[in-house]
């Protein structure tokens, strides 16, 4: 197989790209069967290099898919699952919201819906909540796969194959708060851009008076 | 992947990626087996179809053999088989 390698260095050094499990079990065998197409006299080299070009993305994408899938049905703690289910439940508003606002040419923000409570519990409480239980469920994966593989806690966080929904959960919800804190708000603020605002204070501030 | 693509005419070409994505599906759902080892140096890897693959096969085969002995038999298969043909 190292020979192989050496012949194509850049083909084995994408393998990496395939699941671990999956590399280890067919890299070698790809890469024979790579060389068999190169080596059959009835086949042009052209014609092999570019059917890898169309093969190898599609293919990498669908085993990360499916090692994906069994990882989140298999491997994933359930609780990182439910975190992150609760929490797209929590910043569904929110969306619910920019859509509908969206649909309407922006209406909405000068309608009743602008001024009332539950405008701030859309934007801000409940992806707040969102953004805590996922950062508290992140904590909690961190800390007992530390514990078990005693990596460090950066390779644990990074390993986005079994931890992607709260991440992904919490980086969204975080993601929103910045919105509504360093753009939305500005609006609320100045109507300006946002250099014109200081500090987050402030902008809460200027969104509880809205109310 | 040459016999593949003889069979289909050239309609079926495989990459690499594709054929060995079919062989470990094919063997998760326990359809073909890798054949025992005859020389450890041998890079090649070699599959066979498992009791569960024939039958399987056999099940395929009987389904296409009913098909088209169902399709003789209501003379849709005429000289010009292959042709599109409308079937009102």
């Amino acid at each position: 197989m190292d020979s192989l390698k050496h012949r194509f260095p850049r083909y084995s050094r994408l393998l990496a790209l395939y699941p671990a499990d999956y590399r280890q079990e067919y890299g070698g065998q790809m890469l024979q069967t790579l060389a068999d197409m190169l080596d059959d006299p009835g086949r042009r080299k052209a014609g092999v290099w570019g059917r890898i070009t169309l093969d190898f993305p599609l293919s990498v994408i669908k085993q990360q898919l499916i090692y994906s899938g069994e990882a989140m049905g298999n491997t994933m703690p359930g609780y990182i699952k439910r975190n992150a289910r609760l929490g797209a439940w929590l910043v569904a508003p929110f969306f619910i919201f920019l859509i509908f606002d969206a649909v309407m040419r922006h209406r909405l923000e000068h309608s009743w819906v602008w001024h009332t409570r539950a405008l701030f519990i859309w934007l801000i409480v409940l992806p707040g909540l969102a953004a805590i239980f996922n950062l508290a469920a992140l904590l909690r994966w961190v800390h007992a796969r530390r514990r078990e593989t005693h990596s460090s806690a950066w390779k644990v966080l990074t390993d986005l194959r079994l931890n992607w929904p709260a991440l992904g959960m919490a980086v969204l919800s975080i993601g929103i708060l910045g919105l509504v804190f360093f753009h939305d708000s500005v609006h609320c603020v100045t109507g300006n851009p946002v250099r014109e605002l200081h500090n987050p204070y402030q902008t809460w501030q200027c969104i509880e008076q809205r109310q | 992947m040459q016999q593949i693509e003889h069979d289909s005419s050239g309609k079926v070409q495989l990459g690499p990626g594709a054929l060995y994505g079919t062989i470990k599906q094919l063997r998760e759902a326990n359809l073909i087996e890798e054949m025992p080892f005859e020389d450890e140096n041998e890079r090649r890897r070699y599959y066979r179809l498992t009791r569960k693959g024939w039958n399987l096969l056999n099940a395929e085969l009987e389904y296409y053999e009913h098909t088209v002995r169902l399709a003789q038999e209501r003379k849709l298969l005429g000289p010009n088989f292959g042709a599109a043909q409308w079937i009102a």
